[in-house]
C-alpha cells in the first residue's frame, strides 16, 4: 500500500507541475498589463514610466516567465500565496480562514448525497420496472438537468419564505452556536448534494443490475441465501466500487458548486472569497483559491483509488 | 419492432456516418435514424419543447408583447396578469419579452462554445491517437492537467479574468470542454486505428492524414455526437451559472441566469421573478438531456438496456 501510494504520488508529478504551471499562466490571461494584477490601478495611475519599470522589475515582472514561475512555486510550496492587493493580508491567512467552511460543505454534501442516493439505487435495482425505479429515474433526470442556484431558490422560497423552519442564510460559527450552525447548513447541504445524489443513485442501480446477474449471486442464491443477505452482503460490495470512482470524480463538482451556493446563502467560503476576488481584480487571491481548490480535488481523487484497495480484494496494489 | 426491421436499422446506423451520401431507394437513414429515435414518448416530448424554444428564441423580436429592455416603473414587480402572463420584473419589463429573447442566449450558449470544444477537441485527439509516440504522451500529460480541474471552477476563473462579458463566458466554457473532448476523440481514435480498415488503408499506402479524415473521422462521429449531445445541458447550465454570477451577460440584456439573480433579491415579495427563469432553464436542460439519451438509445442499440 505504502509503494502504491509512492508511485501514485510520483506519477502525480508531471501533472502537479502542468498545473501550478495553468494557475501561475493565468496571470497572463488578463487583457493588459499584468502590473494591474497585482497592485491597485489607483496606485498605478499615480506612476510615472519610469516608476512603472521599477515596479515591475520589483515584482520579477521583467524577467522570464520560467524564472518567474519558479519563484511563485518555491514561495508557494512554503505555504507564501503572495499578498492580497484590496484586503492588505497575507492570501494564506485568508484562505486559511475559509478552507474550512467550503471543506465542510463539501463533505456534508457528499455525505448526504451517498447516504441517501444508495439505497435508493439499490431499491431500485431490485425490483427494476417497478414504480419505485420508474419515480427513481424521474428524480435522477431531475436532479441533474436542475441548475443548483435555482434548486436554492427554490428551497428558500418553500422553507424559509412560506414555512419559516429554517433560515434563509447567513453564517454562526460551530463553537458560537452549535444549533444555528447545523440549521445554516442544512438547506445549502441540500441544494449541492442533489446533482450528486442523482448520478450515485443512477450509477447504483446501473452497477447493481449488472452484479446480480453474476455468477456468483447466481450461487449464493442456488445455496439458498436470503434475498437480503445476497443484496446487502454479496452484490453490493462489488456494485460500491464503480460508484466510488464516481462520487470521487463528482467532489471536484461539487467544490465547484459552493462558489454558487455560498453566493446564495452568503456564506464566507472560498468561493465567495474567489468570486469577490474576481470582480475585485484581487489576483492573488483568485490564483491561491484556483490552487488550492484543484489540489484538494487532486487529493480526494487519490483517497478514492486508495479506498478500491480497501473495497475490492481482487485489485492488490504494490503487490 | 420487428426483428427484420431491427437488424436493418441497426446495420444502417452503424454505416451512418459513410452511407449518409447514398440516395438508394431505401429510406434515407436519418429518415430511419429519426424514426427509431422518436418511436418512444419521451424524447418525442424533449423535442416538442426544444422546437418550441427555438421557436421562440427565432421570432423573439416579432412574437414578443413588450420591448424585452425598457424600463417601466409604473409596472414593476407585477404579478402573472393577463397583460403580463409571466409577470414584470424589479423595474417593470415583461418577462414573457425577456424569457423569449433570453432563449436566444440559450441557444447561443449551446452553440459557440461546443463549436471551439469540437473544432479543437477532436482534431488535438484525432492527431494524438493516430501519431501515437511522444507527441501522444505530451498532449496526454497536458489534458491530465486540465482534467485535473474542477470544471466550473476553471471556468468562472478564466471568464473572470477575460473580463465579465457573454462572450468571454462562452469563450471559457469552450476552452474548458476541449480537453474532454480530445480525451474521448483518442481513446475512440486509438481503438478506431486497431481495425481492419486502418491496416487495409494503410498496406494501400494512404498517408496517416488521409487514414484518419477518411477512415477514422467518419467511424467515430456517432460516438462523438452521442457524447456532444450530453454535454449540452451541461453547458447551458454552466451559461446560467455564469450570467447568474454576473460573469456572463451584462445588464439590461437578458439571460435566464441574469433573470434568476435579478429575482434573488425579491424572493418573498415577487418570487416569479426568479421562478419563471428558473424554471425555464430546467425545462430546457431536461429536455436536451431526455434527447442525448435517445440520441443515444438510437445510435448504439447495445447501450439501450443499461
Amino acid at each position: 500500500m505504502g509503494r502504491y501510494l509512492l508511485r501514485r504520488l510520483i506519477l502525480m508529478l508531471p501533472t502537479l507541475i502542468i498545473v501550478t504551471f495553468l494557475v501561475f499562466a493565468l496571470l497572463f490571461l488578463s487583457p493588459g498589463d499584468p502590473v494591474l494584477m497585482l497592485v491597485p490601478i489607483e496606485e498605478v495611475n499615480q506612476l510615472s514610466d519610469e516608476e512603472m519599470d521599477q515596479l515591475r522589475s520589483e515584482l520579477g515582472l521583467d524577467r522570464p516567465i520560467y524564472a518567474q514561475y519558479a519563484d511563485w512555486l518555491l514561495h508557494v510550496l512554503q505555504g507564501d500565496f503572495g499578498r492580497s492587493i484590496h484586503k492588505r493580508r497575507a492570501v494564506g491567512e485568508l484562505l486559511a480562514a475559509r478552507f474550512p467552511v467550503t471543506l465542510e460543505l463539501a463533505i456534508l454534501s457528499v455525505l448526504a448525497a451517498t447516504i441517501v442516493a444508495v439505497p435508493i439505487g439499490v431499491y431500485t435495482a431490485v425490483r427494476p420496472g417497478g414504480i419505485g425505479d420508474i419515480i427513481g429515474n424521474i428524480v435522477a433526470l431531475m436532479g441533474v438537468s436542475a441548475p443548483n442556484f435555482w434548486v436554492a431558490l427554490l428551497l428558500i422560497i418553500l422553507f424559509a419564505v412560506q414555512l419559516r423552519w429554517l433560515p434563509a442564510g447567513g453564517f454562526v460559527r460551530i463553537t458560537d452556536n452549535p444549533v444555528e450552525h447545523i440549521e445554516r447548513m442544512i438547506l445549502p447541504v441540500i441544494t449541492l448534494s442533489t446533482a450528486l445524489m442523482a448520478v450515485t443513485m443512477r450509477l447504483t442501480r446501473s452497477s447493481m443490475l449488472e452484479v446480480l446477474n453474476e455468477d456468483y449471486v447466481r450461487t449464493a442464491r442456488s445455496k439458498g441465501l436470503a434475498q437480503r443477505r445476497i443484496v446487502l452482503v454479496h452484490a453490493l460490495k462489488n456494485a460500491l466500487i464503480p460508484v466510488v470512482t464516481t462520487v470521487g470524480l463528482q467532489i471536484g463538482r461539487i467544490l465547484g458548486g459552493t462558489i454558487v451556493i455560498e453566493i446564495i446563502f452568503s456564506l464566507p467560503g472560498m468561493g465567495k472569497l474567489m468570486l469577490d476576488a474576481i470582480f475585485g481584480r484581487d489576483f492573488p487571491i483568485v490564483q491561491a483559491s484556483v490552487l488550492l481548490i484543484t489540489l484538494a480535488f487532486m487529493g480526494i481523487n487519490v483517497v478514492v483509488d486508495l479506498t478500491y484497495a480497501y473495497i475490492d480484494p481482487r485489485i492488490r496494489y504494490g503487490s | 419492432m420487428r426483428p427484420v426491421d431491427s437488424a436493418r436499422h441497426s446495420a444502417s446506423v452503424a454505416g451512418y456516418a459513410s452511407t449518409s451520401k447514398d440516395s438508394g431507394s431505401a429510406p434515407h437513414v436519418f429518415v430511419l435514424f429519426a424514426r427509431r429515435l422518436f418511436a418512444r414518448p419521451l424524447p418525442r416530448f424533449a423535442f416538442a419543447v426544444l422546437m418550441l424554444v427555438i421557436l421562440g428564441a427565432l421570432l423573439a423580436p416579432w412574437i414578443s408583447p413588450f420591448d424585452p429592455i425598457k424600463p417601466d416603473f409604473s409596472a414593476a414587480r407585477q404579478a402573472p396578469s393577463s397583460t403580463h402572463p409571466l409577470g414584470t420584473d424589479d423595474i417593470g419589463r415583461d418577462i414573457l419579452s425577456r424569457i423569449l429573447f433570453g432563449a436566444r442566449v440559450s441557444l447561443m450558449a449551446a452553440l459557440l462554445p461546443l463549436s471551439i470544444s469540437i473544432f479543437v477537441g477532436v482534431p488535438l485527439g484525432l492527431l494524438s491517437g493516430l501519431l501515437k509516440g511522444w507527441p501522444d504522451e505530451i498532449m496526454m500529460r497536458f489534458l491530465d492537467a486540465l482534467l485535473a480541474f474542477p470544471r466550473i471552477v476553471l471556468i468562472i476563473s478564466i471568464a473572470g479574468l477575460l473580463g465579465p462579458s457573454l462572450v468571454n463566458a462562452l469563450v471559457a466554457i469552450g476552452i474548458v470542454g476541449i480537453a474532454p473532448l480530445a480525451r474521448l476523440t483518442r481513446g475512440l481514435t486509438l481503438s478506431a486505428s486497431e481495425e481492419d480498415y486502418v491496416t487495409a488503408a494503410r498496406a494501400l499506402g494512404s498517408s496517416n492524414w488521409r487514414i484518419m479524415i477518411a477512415h477514422i473521422f467518419p467511424n467515430i462521429t456517432a460516438a462523438i455526437i452521442v457524447t456532444v449531445s450530453l454535454d449540452v445541458g451541461g453547458i447551458i447550465l454552466a451559461e446560467a451559472t455564469l450570467s447568474f454570477l454576473g460573469l456572463g451577460i451584462q445588464p439590461p440584456n437578458p439571460s435566464w441566469g441574469s433573470m434568476v439573480a435579478v429575482g434573488n433579491r425579491y424572493l418573498q415579495t415577487a418570487p416569479w421573478i426568479s421562478l419563471v427563469p428558473g424554471t425555464a432553464i430546467f425545462v430546457t436542460v431536461m429536455s436536451i438531456n431526455l434527447l442525448g439519451d435517445g440520441l443515444r438509445d438510437a445510435l448504439d442499440p447495445y447501450l439501450r438496456n443499461r
